[in-house]
């Protein structure tokens, strides 16, 4: 796995019905097609390899963007700059 | 620096630099047909009403976001404007860099005397050039010399007086 330099945290309620978690994972799974976003762990998502000279910057950054619209489905929602040691904090 | 102040060392400080170039072609498909380039004019609207300052071009300044912010924007404006995605050639965002002005500093140092000689070769040169033109008037002021002196005098009555001399 490439060094990344951004990633987004993101975990869903525990209480979403399962059609609400099943239509997040959709639209989550959507965003990762679109804008090459892997998961590496159950909350972690950051761009797919090969990252190159903070070109994940883009693509994890619309991607916390997009999320923020979902944001009443999560319990957190973070967005981390590892390259200036930023962190937002949406949910 | 005094040593009470402390140097800025983040780039981003400053807030932002946005420039974004758009596909001509895309636009004319997905924006508008007949007036493709009106799409700056769109995006120029929404970024001043958000805090840019336009530069140059398509150049826009914001010293109060920084790049988080401005791409939550640029995605806002996205899902507002289904065509921006489809027509985006280039978009980058950098930080916007305080650029120092020293030209009126450096003017300061121009030796004067040095100009001044290059003043007056110049002024010759160009003096030199002018020539051409000035001896042609000079021979066109001669020639009508000559006419005038040329002419056979013409008495009140109109004829010769030549032979009157």
């Amino acid at each position: 796995m490439d060094k990344y330099n951004f990633k987004v945290v993101a975990e869903l309620r525990s209480d979403l019905t399962e059609n609400q978690r099943l239509e997040v994972s959709s639209k989550i799974g959507e965003l990762q097609r679109r804008l090459k976003i892997v998961n590496i762990d159950n909350e972690t998502y950051c761009k797919a390899p090969p990252i190159k000279d903070y070109d994940d910057f883009g693509a994890v950054t619309f991607f916390f963007s997009a999320l923020k619209d979902l944001k009443e489905y999560f319990k957190r929602l973070e967005y981390y700059d590892l390259w200036e040691g930023d962190k937002r904090i949406e949910v | 620096m005094r040593s009470d102040q402390v140097r800025e060392t983040d780039p981003w400080a400053r807030g932002v630099v946005l420039s974004f170039d758009f596909v001509t072609k895309d636009l004319k498909d997905y924006y508008s047909k007949n007036s493709p380039q009106g799409a700056y004019e769109v995006l120029k609207r929404f970024l001043l009403k958000n805090g840019f300052e336009h530069l140059r071009d398509s150049d826009y300044k914001n010293k109060f976001m920084d790049k988080v912010d401005t791409v939550d924007l640029l995605y806002s404006f996205s899902r507002d404007h289904k065509w921006f995605p489809h027509c985006i050639n280039k978009v980058n965002i950098s930080p916007n860099i305080t650029a120092l002005d020293i030209s009126n500093d450096i003017k300061a140092l121009g030796d004067e005397d040095w100009k001044k000689e290059k003043d007056a070769e110049n002024a010759g040169k160009s003096q030199e050039k002018q020539a051409p033109l000035s001896e042609y008037k000079n021979l066109i002021e001669k020639a009508r010399l000559t006419r005038m002196t040329d002419k056979p005098d013409i008495g009140s009555d109109g004829k010769k007086m030549e032979n009157e001399r």
